[in-house]
């Protein structure tokens, strides 16, 4: 039999077996067939939904989010370095609805895990046999003394916070003067993203050269060890030299505890004090607000999953996929959001299907632009045996550290070949 | 009667084992989907895996294996013969798509 039709039998055959494992009559169940609704419309939510509709066609997929419009972190800080416009970063529903997903756009007052719906702003509940909540991250606006919401317009985080966040620091950074200082704030682990702050000061420092030869970025880290940081030291030491410095938590007390935003001017633990032209926060981080009001949170703010198929425990039918998961060894980062969201896809159609989980194996993958001409990676293989999700030894690592100018070219063409396919691969 | 019988269990216990090597190579492909595209089909200069020959495909995962290639050498030590011959067979059995559409840029 030619696998197309295989496969088609096997939709066909998991269909059916869908309605016994859910325990519904023939009849009934034929009239209206599993559902699965989705909160949330990122990497995890969107990648989730095109998933099912390949996977089981006979599924029906709700997908709600606030908002039409979905500006990606990757390829964010290319736009505030001036190198790509906000439209080639800014996705859209479409592509599902053309699958088949019903899509949403409401704003969300909240989930309810018990009943699997979610709740809408105008009263109106959507529920479903699966619930899948995706909400990405939140901030935690207690940790910086004097940042908080009301400051985000004058100093966004731009993590990546909109289109208007994205214009803001773009803006700040063409107005600044020719020898000023860009102060770049980061967080402890875990946060969206870990490499993510270090390509940021990278493309700041390109434009920098480029445009403002006398100014300067400066990192104050609230660690003392960051994601690809022999990579980064060495493309820092050749390309930007002096431009670009960093401090860390503990060696130089550089985490940020205050910030003035009047005066633009930063406090770290250790009581240092520094002016900044233009001011980058990006704050400390927790699952979105739709995790930790359904009660779903653990201590530190993130929601603990069981591995193989993302499941909550305690909460029957309900899975949290992307930035709000607790997936260590697994990474906050768009690619493992994708990857997460298939394998829920994969366990949910599998479950109702009546079959077993399978042993198999997950990959993360994350790129950086140190230059536009300079990409630098990281990877990670994980074996998913049963519950247990952990990085194979003999695999995975950072780009090598002595490689020629070609391949450091090779790597940032990647970075945006990859960005073109998996948009396709989370939003159709 | 019973020979018949026989032959029905056997047809099944080879269905069952093609239905969960069928599930296992497109969830262990499905890792591959970010970078080469959904279902194997690239729209950029990363290579498509759609309808690549088994043996081209086992014999690249090899070479990566053995260092070639600037991620891939990272990630393909990963994977045992199985799974390579998981992951050869389910991408072999896709079509290749649209050549336009493959190598747009």
């Amino acid at each position: 039999m030619p696998r197309s039709d295989r496969r088609t039998l096997l939709r066909g055959l998991a269909g059916a077996a869908a309605l016994g494992a859910l325990g519904l009559p023939l009849r009934r169940a034929r009239a209206a067939p599993p559902t699965v609704v989705i909160a949330g419309g990122g990497f995890a939510g969107a990648s989730c939904a095109l998933a099912l509709r390949r996977l089981a066609p006979q599924l029906r997929v709700t997908l709600v989010d606030r908002q039409p419009r979905f500006v990606t972190g990757p390829f964010c800080n290319a736009v505030i370095a001036g190198l790509r416009p906000i439209s080639s970063i800014t996705q859209s529903h479409a592509g599902l609805s053309a699958a088949g997903v019903r899509i949403v756009h409401a704003d969300i007052d909240g989930v309810e895990p018990a009943a699997r719906r979610i709740r809408l702003a105008d009263g109106r509940t959507i529920g479903g046999d699966r619930l899948v909540i995706a909400p990405g991250i939140d901030f935690d606006w207690a940790a910086i003394d004097g940042y908080g919401p009301a400051q985000v317009e004058r100093i966004p985080h731009a993590w990546p916070g909109g289109a208007e966040a994205l214009r803001t620091l773009r803006q700040q950074l063409r107005a600044m003067p020719d020898n000023g200082r860009v102060v770049i704030s980061v967080p402890d682990n875990p946060y969206r993203c870990p490499p993510g702050p270090y390509e940021r000061a990278s493309l700041i420092a390109h434009f920098l050269k480029q445009h403002k030869p006398q100014a300067s970025v400066l990192i104050l880290d609230a660690k003392d060890h960051f994601s690809k940081e022999p990579l980064f030291r060495t493309a820092w030491g050749t390309r930007y030299g002096e431009r670009l410095q960093w401090r860390g938590g503990r060696r130089d007390g550089a985490r940020v505890v205050a910030v003035d935003s009047q005066s633009r001017r930063v406090r770290t633990i250790s009581g240092d004090e520094y002016a900044a032209d233009v001011l980058n926060i990006i704050p400390p981080q927790r699952a979105g607000r739709l995790a930790g009001d359904a009660g779903l949170t653990d201590a530190a703010g993130w929601v603990p999953v069981t591995a193989h198929d993302f499941s909550v425990a305690g909460h029957a039918g309900v899975h949290v996929i992307g930035d709000a998961a607790r997936a260590e060894p697994m990474p906050k980062s768009a690619y493992a959001a994708n990857m997460q969201a298939k394998l829920c896809a994969h366990a949910i159609a599998r479950d109702l299907a009546g079959e077993p989980a399978v042993e198999t194996k997950l990959i993360n993958a994350c790129y950086s632009l140190v230059a536009p001409d300079y990409g630098i990676s990281i990877t990670e293989v994980y074996r998913l045996d049963g519950d247990t999700l952990a990085a194979i030894a003999n695999a995975g690592g950072i780009s090598a550290l002595a490689a020629d100018s070609q391949t450091r070219a090779a790597e940032a063409d990647y970075a945006r070949a990859w960005y073109q396919n998996i948009v396709r691969d989370s939003f159709g | 009667m019973r020979y018949r019988a026989r032959v029905i269990a056997a047809l099944l216990t080879v269905f069952a084992a093609a239905v969960a090597a069928a599930g296992e190579g497109e969830m262990l492909a499905s890792a591959c989907s970010a970078c080469h595209g959904p279902e194997g089909r690239s729209v950029t200069g990363l290579p498509s895996l759609a309808g690549m020959n088994r043996h081209v495909f086992m014999d690249r995962m090899q070479a990566f294996r053995h260092g070639d290639g600037t991620i891939m050498n990272r990630i393909a030590p990963a994977y045992d013969a199985a799974q390579t011959a998981a992951l050869a067979d389910y991408f072999a059995a896709l079509d290749r798509g649209d050549n336009e559409q493959r190598h747009a840029p």
